[in-house]
């Protein structure tokens, strides 16, 4: 028995296309043809990054009754399944063009369909990113938003792909649908949790590291192409002086987040530990730091403190970022207060990461600080080679990078 | 039996495993001869990092030479060594902390398992001490003795012989056996792998551009203080 009002609607969409057999395929067209029009249309767009989609929203409406559902009865069946109060109304969840594309994504999903789960996950992507592009920066310069993301960092998708089309088109619709699309094909509720994960990722682009502002009590965004966009135009920075983050030593408010770890916040935390690392071009380590690292590791503090600015690069953002991660795993806390405490350094990172051995954790991490290490002094310490050390004065040289993250972890997570 | 066809399939795969090997070579020759990858140092990469237990091991382990050694102390002198060792030991674990590497335990391939009975870990520590001491001492001609120990024993012999009026052949004899003991102490406490890490350590200059080169001279100097009053104290009774 189906109690599940879009599977009942899946029902309703196989019958059309089942009494019409050439529909399916008039559907897959017109999705197809949808998408291409957006794409072309933005090709000719000059307006970057900065770029809004002409949203096909009545051409997308038309294709409700095209396949004979009931425009009331598709929406009502995704807000029960979804429970969403019907009183609702402004709440985008509650807009039957996202309905009817998540409609034809379980269909193809469930009948392998591709065209049509491609084509509609665009439309649906492209409509999210108007929203969040006109809500964050309303009125956005191109040649800004230019600045704005030549500068990103490698993390930011945004700078990997040359538009905000090609990047929906080329990470986001294959990431979303390789994640969630088995969910999706097994119960048709999940394509609530789909929804949420594209307005989610669309949304981070635009503005995430969200924490109170002290003095309005509002929440705001510290990163994302949003923040950077309001301060690239404050700052009046040129293109060819990046600066997004300020120095270590600053009042830097910082995520909360880790008190909701959440696989989801928990990406984000490090994501921006990543950023407040790579974007922190000259840092400064305070003295007494240098002075505890000297002392545990023997090592000089000129090389400590050459080493430790090496790593603030963007060239480094994967290796900084799976670190981080690693890093994360092998200490195993989700309190903020722990990381905050004075003994994070001295006993946290010294027992669970400097002492720890043979775990497979620790074995990924010192693996992945040995190439990191292997870059900067290839890079920056010209003068040697890091394969010439031995293996115990390369732990060293790890001790004092595993120190140098947790500092920044610190710094990042308790700065507020 | 091994059939023909056997022989012949051995043989294919010996060829196929050697080819393999030598295409390997030629392509690290290759590499090192352009120079990408310079030559990392394989016996210092199987090094391990000094780790809390594994020095806590060790120690527990020295603990059956100790005992041997001051097996023949009277109980007063007993009690004026204590001290020495727990400085001596507090030094030998700043310095395997200094070079980062795992602890390592002399002649661990001679001494039983620490869960054998204390008189069959005595004993065999007794065994390899007295090994040593005959091997480096009783066993060599007085000639040989004075060519080996020549230069460390001088010193010490003739402030012997001018500061407490002592017999020339009584102050090289202690200071010889002084010298023996104080070598095996540091054999004890550092064996060979370890004591040529700390060597290299002490005079490279690689080491000194990254590490703080001068306070490992300073441990080095301490052990060694502190390992020749322990010494001369044992040299009385060995």
């Amino acid at each position: 028995m189906i109690n599940n009002p879009i599977d009942i609607l899946l029902i309703e969409l196989e019958k059309s296309f089942k009494n019409d057999p050439k529909l399916e395929n008039a559907i897959k067209f017109e999705l197809g043809n949808l998408v291409r029009k957006i794409y072309s249309e933005s090709i000719n767009q000059q307006t970057g990054w900065c770029m809004t989609f002409k949203i096909p929203d009545v051409a997308v409406l038309n294709l409700i009754s095209k396949v004979n559902i009931d425009q009331q009865k598709l929406k009502t069946s995704f807000m029960s399944c979804w429970n969403i109060p019907t009183n609702i109304k402004i709440y985008m969840a509650t807009n039957v063009y996202y309905h009817i594309l998540l409609l034809f994504i379980v269909y193809g999903i469930r009948y392998r369909n591709d065209a049509i789960v491609k084509s509609s996950m665009i439309l649906i992507l492209c409509k999210i990113w108007n929203g969040r592009r006109q809500l964050y920066i309303p009125h956005c310069n191109p040649d800004v938003m230019r600045y704005v993301v030549a500068n990103l960092s490698g993390k930011y998708w945004a700078r990997k792909h040359d538009s905000p089309m090609l990047m929906i088109m080329n990470h986001y619709v294959p990431t979303l649908l390789k994640k969630y699309a088995d969910d999706v094909k097994k119960d048709s509720s999940k394509t609530k949790r789909l929804w949420d994960q594209c307005w989610g990722r669309i949304r981070q682009i635009f503005i995430s590291d969200m924490s109170p502002d002290i003095k309005t009590g509002q929440s705001t965004g510290k990163s994302g192409l949003g923040p950077l966009y309001f301060n690239a135009i404050k700052d009046g920075l040129s293109i060819s002086t990046p600066k997004i983050k300020s120095g270590m030593g600053d009042d830097e408010v910082s995520s909360n987040m880790i008190d909701q770890y959440t696989s989801h916040s928990h990406e984000e935390l490090i994501d921006n530990i990543t950023n407040y690392i790579i974007m922190n071009v000259r840092p400064k380590y305070d003295q007494f730091f240098i002075n505890f690292v000297n002392k545990v590791t023997t090592a000089r503090t000129m090389q400590i403190t050459l080493i430790l600015n090496s790593i603030h690069s963007i060239k480094y953002s994967n290796y900084i970022r799976d670190i981080l991660e690693l890093m994360f795993k092998q200490i195993n806390i989700s309190d903020k207060a722990q990381i905050c405490n004075q003994s994070f350094l001295n006993e946290v990172i010294k027992k669970k990461i400097i002492s720890s051995k043979h775990s497979k954790t620790i074995n990924q991490l010192k693996n992945i600080t040995d190439l990191l290490l292997e870059k900067i002094f290839k890079d920056k310490i010209a003068y040697r080679d890091y394969a010439e050390y031995s293996n115990p004065q390369r732990g060293k040289l790890r001790q004092i990078t595993f120190y140098g993250f947790a500092y920044n972890i610190q710094k990042h997570i308790c700065s507020s | 039996m091994l059939t023909m066809e056997d022989n012949y399939s051995l043989m294919a795969k010996s060829q196929e495993a050697l080819n393999r090997i030598k295409t390997i070579k030629y392509l690290e020759e290759e590499e090192e001869q352009k120079g990408l990858h310079p030559k990392p140092n394989y016996a210092k990469m199987l090094l391990e990092e000094f780790d809390e237990k594994d020095f806590i091991s060790k120690v527990e382990r020295d603990a059956a030479y100790y005992d041997v050694l001051l097996y023949k102390l009277e109980e007063s002198k007993r009690e004026e060594v204590q001290p020495i060792i727990e400085g001596l030991l507090q030094v030998v674990k700043s310095i395997y902390e200094h070079i980062n590497i795992k602890p390592k335990i002399y002649a661990s391939n001679r001494l039983p398992d620490k869960n054998e009975s204390d008189e069959i870990i005595h004993e065999s520590a007794s065994r390899i001490i007295n090994d040593y001491i005959a091997r480096n001492y009783y066993q060599l001609s007085k000639e040989n003795r004075v060519k080996t120990y020549e230069q460390t024993v001088k010193s010490m012999a003739t402030k012997l012989v001018i500061e407490q009026n002592i017999g020339l052949d009584e102050a090289i004899e202690f200071s010889t056996k002084t010298s023996v003991i104080h070598q095996l102490l540091e054999n004890i406490n550092f064996p060979l792998v370890i004591k040529s890490e700390i060597e290299s350590s002490l005079v490279s200059e690689q080491y000194a551009e990254l590490f703080e080169q001068e306070e490992l001279v300073n441990l080095w100097e301490a052990f060694k203080d502190k390992s020749y009053k322990f010494a001369r104290i044992i040299a009385a009774v060995v």
